[in-house]
């Protein structure tokens, strides 16, 4: 327990004191002011009403949905880009270096140094997709007067999204080395969102192959449903037409999640973080 | 069987136990039966051309790498074990601190993962030791290698470690450094702990070292003190007819200076190989 606090601090103070962070911090800063300014554009624009060829909209509903559906995308891409820049060496990575070695070498247990480096690198992540989170939904909620429809919902479908993030990066860096590892990460990452859109096609298209197809490579990669669920949860409630036309946009409205999505995904992280234990625990340094 | 008992306790509990270890990375073997024992008190060398397999040894005692076969103990632990972790400070032969950390915190940072009650006073007092007290809170992205390695010297002996295991330690340092290891090597085997040495320099280990073993790939070529290993080796007597090498024990010698003074030579100069240690070596190490 002593040693996994140490390296708990450990690998927080190095999340801290690399560049990684501050470059995050900064980018996300940027984009939250600029985010701020769209948004009093945006919503100023359309009014209270927008017309669409012949059909009249709400306006706030429909550039809320719009606005806080690409905030929530914009929240997953920067917390992803964190997880993986602050865990895509953990093991191999480092071990090429020879960072690991001389700590490995010490009494701390190789499966405690990998959960804990998870986990920090985890909880750190989260903490920022839900802080960016929370500054995003009042500045749309100030702006525009557009609430998430469950406010503490997307926050959770969001982190746990970060959670099976990093817990791939962490788990695939016991094989490879860093610069494949952030390649394959990201490789996922974006296979895991296109095929959210196939999703999306097939319902629109009623096409029910794709749709099946896709929904089973979803649940291999549970964080594009999480997103989609955080997407769907923030978004306020339209009708009929109005509905249609939010859902067919690239970044809103979301899938509704299957109520076995987050028990899942908690299976899906302490599976795969076994699997690297126990791949990692046989490893030669 | 009590007696049998008492006389098998001091095995139980040499610094280093290794009993024909065996390590295959896929189709390299590159350790192939080495067994090597380490007595507290002792400083024992490890010799060997590049790929003997001196690396691989040291990292199956740290637990880095898991052999295939054989045993490795250290301190009576399985080596890789916490116990057996626990028990040593270890030197990698290639190996980084964090950029970010200074000096200081890299210690700190050991003394934590060690357990050490050292504090402050350990931290400064190794730190000195190395040579290092006017860089103590630089940052390790501006030290230079051979800083670091005495900075990975430092980290080695944190808590008071009862087996040192260095690998090649002074690789880049200069020769102040060197001779700050060959004390440092000294004070620890007066300590009473057990120090395995890794090294290709000869002159540096026949300084430092009780025992030499000396591994050719991944088998121990030759083993002993380094007086015992050296023993058996040239001569160079100068007569006034010429200059004649002879092979011979050192306690050969006076019977060769005899029998030249008997033949009625004269003997001008009796020369023992200055590096005596380089030649068992080469012979042991080369292919015959
Ligand atoms: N991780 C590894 N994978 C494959 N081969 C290795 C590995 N580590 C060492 N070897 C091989 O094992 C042999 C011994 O290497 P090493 O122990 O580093 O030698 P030394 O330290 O004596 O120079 C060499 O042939 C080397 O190529
Ligand atoms: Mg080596």
């Amino acid at each position: 327990m002593g040693a996994a606090l140490v390296v708990a601090r450990y690998v927080f103070a190095e999340a801290v004191r690399r560049r990684t962070f501050t470059v995050v911090g900064v980018i996300t800063a940027a984009l939250v002011g600029l985010y701020a300014w769209g948004a009093w554009v945006a919503f100023d624009a359309a009014g209270e009403v927008i017309q669409l060829r012949n059909l009249l909209v709400d306006g706030t509903v429909f550039v809320g949905n719009q606005l806080s559906g690409v905030a929530i995308f914009a929240q997953l891409f920067l917390g992803a880009v964190l997880a993986v820049l602050l865990s895509q060496s953990a093991i191999r990575g480092d071990a090429e270096q020879g960072l690991l070695q001389p700590i490995v070498a010490r009494p701390v247990g190789r499966t405690a140094y990998l959960l804990v480096r998870c986990l920090v690198v985890a909880v750190f992540c989260a903490l920022f997709v839900v802080a960016a989170y929370a500054a995003i939904s009042v500045i749309t909620g100030l702006v525009g007067d557009y609430w998430p429809r469950q406010p503490i919902m997307p926050a959770v479908y969001l982190a746990l999204a970060i959670v099976v993030i990093t817990a791939l990066t962490v788990a695939s860096s016991v094989v490879l080395g860093m610069t494949a590892n952030g390649i394959a990460v990201f490789l996922i990452f974006g296979a895991g969102l296109a095929n959210g859109m196939l999703v999306g096609i097939g319902e629109t298209t009623g096409a029910q192959g794709l749709q099946d197809a896709a929904s089973i490579i979803a649940w291999a990669l549970p964080f594009e449903p999480l997103y989609q669920a955080a997407v769907h949860a923030s978004a306020q409630q339209a009708d009929g037409l109005v509905a249609s036309v939010i859902q067919a946009g690239p970044f809103s409205g979301g899938r509704e999640p299957s109520p076995w999505l987050v028990p899942w995904a908690l299976t899906y992280v302490a599976a795969t973080l076994t699997v690297a234990a126990t791949v990692f625990s046989r490893r030669d340094l | 069987m009590a007696l049998r008992l008492a006389g098998y306790a001091p095995d139980m509990t040499a610094a280093l136990d290794v009993d024909d270890l065996h390590k295959a990375f896929g189709p390299i073997e590159a350790l192939r039966g080495v067994s090597l024992r380490v007595e507290a008190g002792q400083v024992v060398g490890l010799l060997g051309p590049n790929g003997a397999g001196k690396s691989t040894l040291v990292k199956v005692l740290c637990g880095l790498v898991r052999p295939s076969a054989g045993s490795a103990r250290v301190s009576g632990h399985r080596a890789g074990s916490t116990g057996a972790r626990a028990s040593l400070g270890y030197l990698a032969e290639l190996f980084r601190f964090p950029p970010w950390l200074s000096v200081e915190e890299v210690v700190a940072f050991h003394q934590q993962l060690a357990g050490s009650r050292g504090g402050q006073a350990e931290r400064a007092r190794l730190i000195e030791r190395v040579g290092m007290g006017h860089a103590a809170s630089r940052r390790v992205d501006a030290l230079s290698k051979g800083m670091q390695q005495r900075l990975g010297i430092a980290q080695a002996l944190v808590g008071e470690p009862q087996v040192v295991i260095l690998d090649e330690p002074t690789s880049a340092l200069d020769p102040e450094g060197r001779r700050m290891v060959r004390e440092l090597v000294a004070d620890l085997r007066v300590e009473g702990r057990a120090v395995l040495l890794s090294s290709h320099l000869l002159a540096e280990v026949e300084q430092v070292c009780d025992e030499v073993v000396i591994l050719r790939r991944g088998e121990v070529a030759g083993s002993g003190s380094v007086d015992g290993l050296a023993s058996e080796h040239t001569v160079t007597i100068v007569t006034g007819s010429g200059t004649e090498v002879h092979v011979a024990a050192r306690a050969d010698v006076p019977g060769l200076v005899a029998g030249y003074v008997e033949r009625g030579e004269e003997v001008f100069e009796v020369r023992p190989d200055v590096n005596r240690l380089e030649e068992a070596y080469l012979d042991l190490v080369e292919d015959r």
